[in-house]
């Protein structure tokens, strides 16, 4: 190879599928910083978009001349990090566990119904998507639904879908967009007056005893109901008890503050191993955003109904919009729910209520997760 | 990608969606009686 072949040899090889990809790259950096859409997440990824789509890149597997093989950093760290045990979305749920306050939950239990409810995106997503994709791939674009890019990505890896950057993609995308996507949903299902209802706010007090209890309980019945959802149920529900048991105030802060930077800070910049221009430049990526935005809504539309149907029944009535906070988006949802509550009755104070029902979400959504988990094996 | 018409998918995918829907809804009812249980001598202490 001569000298001028040896400087152009990458500008050669460069496909235009690349030079998309790096610029959905530079999209994601944009909309991290100047619109902070889940920076800590698409920033890395954005810069990690760049770094996989360059020719030869060396941050990927390469063998040289002479057979020589060269190892790349991120496609190592995605072969240890996800690929091999899924280590890395787990870790995240200690962390995530540490961060959630249960409180608000355990003082209004009877919120947690819509935290089941508001999955019904994930479900009606995965019939829809039966029509276009094979039944692992389907189950695992429904659970862009969750609403929570951890249990996503892990489903995803563990179904082995061929659409796992699009997924990725969607999942936290998505949830950087709901307080844009769940206002619109809402007002289709609800009017006015419904988005008026006042829901009075007496907490209970609850013991350090019962916070200590809850979630060890709930590891016990998620293990016995769905057991492929442990790993996700049980590592957030430790990180709970880290933060709830009084005596690991230190591993608690770790645990949410350092643990959580720290695996977010690999985590993006992994997952980015798998937008490839091959893999990602494909009208399926389309039609995969498209059924995650489908699963968000729908989500949020089971939500609200849910609150309604209970409504029929009910002497106190629920604002239905409380019932769209039962996604996992947290506190994003739950903030969404109280500013519209706010602009339909300026006194109208919801966010109690929608914390509980988003916490709910929490817990649901990773019980979905592992339900899916569970369920589709059998099927495939 | 191209429109599966394959009726086992089809079946598979209802039979996921209402066994998922029904499983979350029961996880969430025994969730839901352990809350009550966790809470509920808070309850009788107030009262007493």
């Amino acid at each position: 190879m001569n000298f001028i072949e040896f400087l152009l040899n990458s500008f050669k090889a460069i496909t235009w599928q690349q030079i998309v990809m790096m610029a959905v790259g530079i999209l994601l950096i944009y909309l991290a910083i100047k619109k902070e859409m889940e920076p800590s997440l698409l920033l890395p990824m954005g810069f990690g978009a760049i770094l996989v789509n360059l020719p030869f890149s060396g941050v990927l597997n390469q063998t040289l001349g002479n057979n020589i093989e060269a190892v790349g950093a991120i496609e190592w760290l995605f072969e240890i990090g996800i690929e091999a045990s899924e280590i890395f979305p787990l870790l995240l749920f200690i962390g995530i566990g540490a961060m959630i306050d249960f409180g608000p939950l355990l003082s209004n239990p009877k919120l947690i119904f819509f935290g089941a409810a508001a999955q019904f995106g994930i479900f009606i997503t995965i019939v829809v998507a039966g029509f276009f994709f094979e039944l692992k791939d389907a189950a695992s674009i429904g659970i862009i639904g969750a609403a929570d890019g951890p249990t996503s990505i892990l489903v995803a890896q563990i179904l082995n879908s061929n659409y796992l950057p699009a997924i990725m993609v969607a999942a936290y995308s998505y949830m950087a967009l709901v307080p844009s996507i769940q206002p619109f949903a809402i007002k289709l299902v609800t009017t006015k007056a419904e988005r008026k209802i006042r829901m009075p706010y007496n907490p209970k007090n609850v013991t350090q005893l019962a916070k200590i209890i809850f979630p060890i309980a709930v590891t016990i019945v998620a293990g016995l109901i769905a057991p492929a959802s442990l790993a996700l149920v049980g590592f957030l529900m430790f990180g709970n008890l880290l933060k709830e048991c009084g005596v690991l105030r230190s591993l608690s802060e770790t645990a949410s503050g350092t643990l959580v930077n720290l695996i977010t800070l690999l985590l993006g910049i992994t997952i980015s191993f798998k937008m490839t221009a091959e893999a990602f430049v494909t009208w399926e990526t389309l039609v995969v955003m498209g059924l995650g935005l489908f699963a968000f809504v729908f989500d949020t539309i089971g939500g609200v109904l849910f609150a309604k149907f209970l409504n029929l029944f009910s002497k106190n009535k629920i604002n239905p919009m409380v019932g769209a906070a039962g996604i996992s988006a947290f506190p994003m949802s739950a903030r969404v729910v109280q500013k519209m509550g706010l602009e339909a009755d300026p006194e109208n104070h919801l966010l109690m209520h929608a914390v509980s029902a988003n916490v709910a979400g929490q817990i649901a959504s990773v019980l979905a997760g592992g339900i899916i988990l569970s369920i589709v094996p059998y099927l495939l | 990608m191209y429109l599966l018409l394959d009726t086992k998918n089809l079946i598979d995918t209802l039979n996921i969606a209402w066994q998922g829907m029904l499983t979350i809804f029961i996880g969430m009812a025994v969730i839901y009686i352990i809350i009550f249980i966790l809470t509920h001598p808070i309850k009788r202490k107030k009262e007493e």
